[in-house]
Parts: structure tokens; sequence; C-alpha cells
């Protein structure tokens, strides 16, 4: 099932263009990797595909809306609660399997602010995880993470695309081998 | 919407700090109008300046926190509604706020007048109003973090606080009351509405 559909998709900021004559698909069922350097446009390009920024060059599908997770560079907690009080006030679940996964067990009760930055990123990335929704968009989901999570990660991933998630990321670490690649040209 | 109503409640309670900053700045703001010892006639233009201002310091940072933390970008990538969203923190502010800010207001002026009732409908209706069009100001100043902006909707009060002087000075309450009304109802609703896409456009 399609997506997203670009025709020669464009992108300019303060008339500087960001990228140009973009095509791809986007289908359910697999993982997606934006690849570019600095300022090439990853992070905009999500913003587009996710609904924030949207442009009459995509074909979105009509149920898209109510089916995204969307992690930015921003993880969306409250600094001054902890980390159960986060997740219960956005009415979000709290999976013990996950959090145990992740090493989070131990930290439900501590207040956001005192977690580090990788343990702060793993609690955004086990809310979009635990969220029930099809279509992830994650922007940079591997920074700050350490080798066993970034391990842990991509086994979720894995897991969940037979479930019929598609999973679309902004990227600049090491590639995925299984993921379709999306590589974005800086424009100079 | 209840989704919206559990998380703004949540945080103004698990952050007492939301609760009692306010009233602390509305309560020293007329305790020190006290102190200058205005004639009575004045001490309802004390407690709208009190109020005028504890509203403008709170709404200030309305949207700045859930902007700053990315909730409000992930909340419209999600696709999510802004308007429960606001309509949940006017709720919350309505209740843990301005109903204090109230009776906190009549308390110290005295519960003497004969139109009590309508003047405290007119206080909660002059709070709401005042939060509605301060959300505006903070919309707008929300990623350059510069109140300054929000100063800019201040003109758009001036009829406002003509039509607050005559009720709550004057007492004259036909029918000044039914035009604070329309003007609750043009901030519940258009302002509300201008306020949606300005974050909508901010968090682009």
């Amino acid at each position: 099932m399609i997506l997203y559909k670009t025709s020669d998709l464009s992108y300019e900021i303060d008339s500087r263009t960001i990228f140009s004559n973009l095509n791809f698909e986007i289908s359910s069922n697999a993982i997606y990797e934006i690849r570019g350097g600095n300022g090439s446009g990853k992070s905009s390009l999500l913003k587009i595909l996710s609904g924030l920024n949207k442009m009459d060059d995509v074909y979105y599908d009509e149920n898209l809306e109510s089916n995204i997770a969307y992690l930015g560079h921003k993880n969306g907690f409250v600094e001054e609660i902890s980390l159960r009080d986060n997740f219960n006030i956005i009415g979000a679940s709290i999976n013990d399997s996950l959090f145990k996964k992740f090493g989070l067990s131990k930290l439900k009760n501590h207040k956001f602010f005192n977690l580090s930055f990788g343990e702060k990123r793993k609690s955004a990335l086990v809310r979009v995880i635990s969220s029930q929704k099809n279509i992830w968009i994650l922007d940079e989901p591997f920074a700050g993470l350490d080798k066993e999570s970034i391990k842990n990660l991509k086994k979720v991933f894995n897991e969940h695309i037979k479930k019929g998630v598609c999973i679309i990321m902004a990227n600049h670490q090491e590639e995925l081998d299984e993921s379709i690649k999306i590589h974005l040209e800086k424009n100079v | 919407m209840y989704k919206d109503l559990k998380r703004e409640f949540g945080l103004f309670l698990l952050i007492p700090k939301n609760i009692y900053l306010p009233l602390s700045i509305y309560g020293i703001i007329f305790l020190i109008f006290i102190i200058l010892n205005f004639d009575e006639q004045l001490s309802y233009v004390s407690s709208f300046i009190a109020a005028f201002i504890t509203v403008f310091i709170i709404s200030e940072g309305s949207f700045k926190d859930d902007y700053n933390s990315g909730y409000l970008e992930q909340k419209i990538c999600e696709g999510e509604s802004l308007s429960s969203y606001l309509f949940a923190k006017f709720s919350v502010n309505l209740i843990l706020i301005f109903t204090p800010i109230t009776l906190l207001a009549y308390l110290i002026n005295g519960f003497g007048e004969e139109n009590i009732f309508e003047l405290i409908i007119s206080y909660l209706l002059m709070l709401s109003t005042l939060h509605f069009f301060f959300n505006l100001g903070s919309a707008i100043s929300m990623k350059r973090n510069n109140s300054l902006n929000a100063l800019l909707i201040i003109p758009l009060l001036i009829p406002f606080i003509i039509l607050v002087e005559e009720i709550f000075v004057k007492i004259v309450l036909e029918p000044n009351l039914n035009f604070l009304m329309a003007y609750f109802i043009f901030s519940a609703t258009f302002i509300n509405f201008a306020v949606i896409q300005i974050l909508k456009v901010q968090s682009k």
C-alpha cells in the first residue's frame, strides 16, 4: 500500500534551495532511511511527510493523519516531572518489557531532567514504539544511544515491520542493512 | 479532549508552581495597592490592574514550554486537535487560577454589592478574555522568545478596558455585560482560531 508519493519535490527556505526534484514512493511494511549531510534537508523532509508542512508535490494517503507517531529532535516530555508521570499525563501505556529492554525500569520515578541525553531519547522512543500507530517518523533515532540500545532498537524495528509498521527515519549514522535509502544531496 | 484535559490538569497538579505562582503574583500586586491606601472606589481598579498583570505573566509562557520540549511539534505532526489543547489550557486556568483569583478579589473588596453574582461572572469573563488575547501574544512571541511582542496586542484591549471600567467602577451592568460577553465570544472563537494557525506556522 502506497503511503506517500512525491513528484519532483523541491523545497526552499528563505530562497535557499534545500533539495530539488525528489521522486520516491513510500509503502507500508518497510524501513525508509533518509540520508544526507548536515543541512541537506532530512528534518525538513520528515516534517513534509508528517504533514506539519504539507506540500502539493506529495501524495498523502488519506488514512495517514491519525496513524503517525512522530519523534523530532526534541523528546516532547516535561523536564520537571518523573518519567512515569510523563507517560501517565499523556495517556501513554507503560510497557514494562520495553522499559526493561532499554534499561529504563529503574528510572521510572526519576525526574526527567535527571536522566542522561541517551536515557531521555530512549524514553521518547519507547513512547513511539508503544503508541500502536502504524507510521513512525523518527529524526535521528540512534543519536545519543549506546551500542546495546542501538542493537535493541534495530531488533524492535524489524519486529514491528513484520506487524505492518512503516518506519521513516533521518539517519546519518551507520546504515541499516534492511532499509530502503533516500539520498539527499546538499545544494550549495 | 480527555487526553488534553488529563495532561493540563496533571501538569498543574504535579508542578504546584503553576498554581501558586499566579496566585502569589496577584496577591502581592493587590497587597501593594492596599498598602498604597487607594480609596474604596479605586480598589476595583487595583484588582483589575493586578489581574491584568497576572494574566499577562502567566499567559506569556502558555506555549513556550510545549514548544521548547517539542510537544507542540509532536502534537501537530501526529494530527491531534489544537482546539482541544487550547480548551484544556483554558479549562485548567479557569478552574485553578481564575476562580480563586475572583474569590480573592471579592474577599478583599467585600461582598457588599447588590449584583454580586453578575459581578463575579463579569470578573471571570474579564479574566478569560484577557487570557485569550494574551495567548495570541504568547503564540506570536513563542519562537523568538520575545515577550515584548505580546504587548503588541494591548491596543486591541482598549475597548475592553473601557467596558471593564464601566462594569467594575461605575457598576453599570446594562448593556456593558452584554458587550463583555460579545468580547469573550469573539476572543474564544476568532482569537483562538488565529492562535491555532499561528502555532502551526511557528512549529514548521
